[in-house]
């Protein structure tokens, strides 16, 4: 069953309409505590710099540079970390204004009562996956730096930035749906869940390609609105990519052979005569 | 015995023409639903933002926060395949209040760039 990307978006909308609240609260939150680390990251830093200025001055400046690259390191991977625990909960919320359940701010929570580990393992390993492209670009960059930008070198460039920006968009599209069929099931294997993604979408790439670039001019408004606008953006795309998830899914569920293109009573009573 | 049986008759007609048992009750004339038109919130916060824009197009960010804003609204409001009649005013004057910033805009930027005028900003 293939529904058009309008169609998808009328039902998002319809079904955030009354729970807009709700999905602003939660943004507000995540963007809180990220905001509180970050805060936290650049004071840290300031911190680091004055201490190495005024308290240490014997200290070596790449020593001192050093540990400050180190800890903003630590703290970016923290931070990726803490996005990685709230996704889950986020996607949860979704899923549940989506298929009409209530949904409670309590639900944000889903991913540290619930395995966080296979969670932030799905998110890592998505992300190692889409991050191979780009090592490629980056060999032939470093290359290109030592060698002095030769004309064959360029060319190489801009061929694997090419190979790099196609094979991240098709790993992204690939495995964008590993994360809601862990939701949907969170007893299966991560690896399962990805290759399950791979494959129901095959032959949806292009729709969720499509659906994804019909949000450029949404976004456009969010960044003409001083970023306000995407209090209202964000909710609105995660609620017509989890209704894209809700489409995909009944092509999953298996007809008996002998019962195709029957309705679920014709099967009933074709089950009960074979009985 | 039939004597019996006829004032049994008798009460079980009594019983039937009782006037009490045929007033309808009160709760059945309310069990028709009739079709309520909801207020859609989000269009007509698009028009308040439209106006609003509007308003404040000649301070330019103003326009272009309170204009994209009602563009969105007016977006988001429209779960039925066709716009609410607010949302459909908040469009238009979202529009506007864009076009007064961008013609604010370029006649501010043609003033400064004009020479004797010694620039605008």
């Amino acid at each position: 069953m293939k529904t058009s990307s309008g169609e998808l978006k009328k039902r998002a909308k319809r079904n955030l309409k009354g729970n807009y609240g709700l999905c602003i609260g939660v943004e507000f939150i995540v963007g809180g505590v990220l905001l509180a680390f970050y805060m936290f990251l650049v004071l840290g830093v300031i911190g680091l710099r004055l201490i190495g200025d005024y308290f240490t001055p014997e200290v070596p400046m790449e020593s001192e540079m050093l540990i400050i690259v180190l800890f903003s390191f630590f703290f970016l991977i923290l931070m990726v970390i803490i996005t990685g625990i709230f996704s889950p909960g986020i996607l949860k919320i979704y899923m549940n204004i989506s298929s009409g359940n209530k949904a409670k701010l309590n639900d944000l929570f889903y991913g540290f009562k619930n395995n966080p580990l296979k969670f932030l393992g799905i998110y890592a390993l998505v992300d190692v996956i889409s991050f191979l492209w780009v090592i490629p670009y980056l060999v032939v960059l470093v290359v290109c730096m030592i060698t002095d930008f030769i004309p064959v070198m360029i060319v190489m460039l801009i061929v694997t930035y090419i190979l790099m920006a196609v094979g991240t968009i098709l790993t992204s599209l690939y495995l964008s749906q590993s994360f809601y069929i862990l939701l949907d099931s969170p007893d299966k294997k991560i690896i399962s869940c990805i290759k399950e993604s791979i494959e129901i979408m095959k032959g949806n790439k292009g729709r969720l390609f499509y659906i994804s670039l019909s949000f450029m001019g949404m976004i456009l408004l969010g960044y003409a609105s001083l970023y306000i606008g995407f209090l209202w953006i964000f909710p609105y795309i995660q609620a017509t990519l989890v209704e894209f998830y809700q489409d995909l899914k009944p092509e999953r569920t298996s007809v008996p052979s002998g019962f195709e293109g029957q309705s679920y009573e014709e099967m009933q009573a074709n089950y009960s005569v074979t009985e | 015995m039939d004597e019996n049986n006829q004032i049994e008759n008798n009460q079980v007609e009594e019983n039937q023409s009782d006037p009490i048992s045929l007033v309808k009750p009160e709760y059945d004339s309310h069990t028709i639903e009739q079709p309520q038109k909801t207020q859609n919130n989000m269009a007509l916060a698009s028009l308040v933002m439209g106006i609003t824009g509007i308003v404040t197009s000649c301070c330019c960010y103003g326009g272009l926060i309170f204009g994209g804003l009602g563009i969105l609204f007016a977006l988001l409001s429209r779960t039925e395949g066709r716009f609410d009649k607010y949302a459909k005013a908040g469009l238009i004057t979202s529009i506007i209040a864009f076009a007064f910033v961008i013609v604010f805009i370029i006649a501010f930027a043609l003033i400064s760039m004009a020479p004797n005028m010694g620039g605008a900003f």
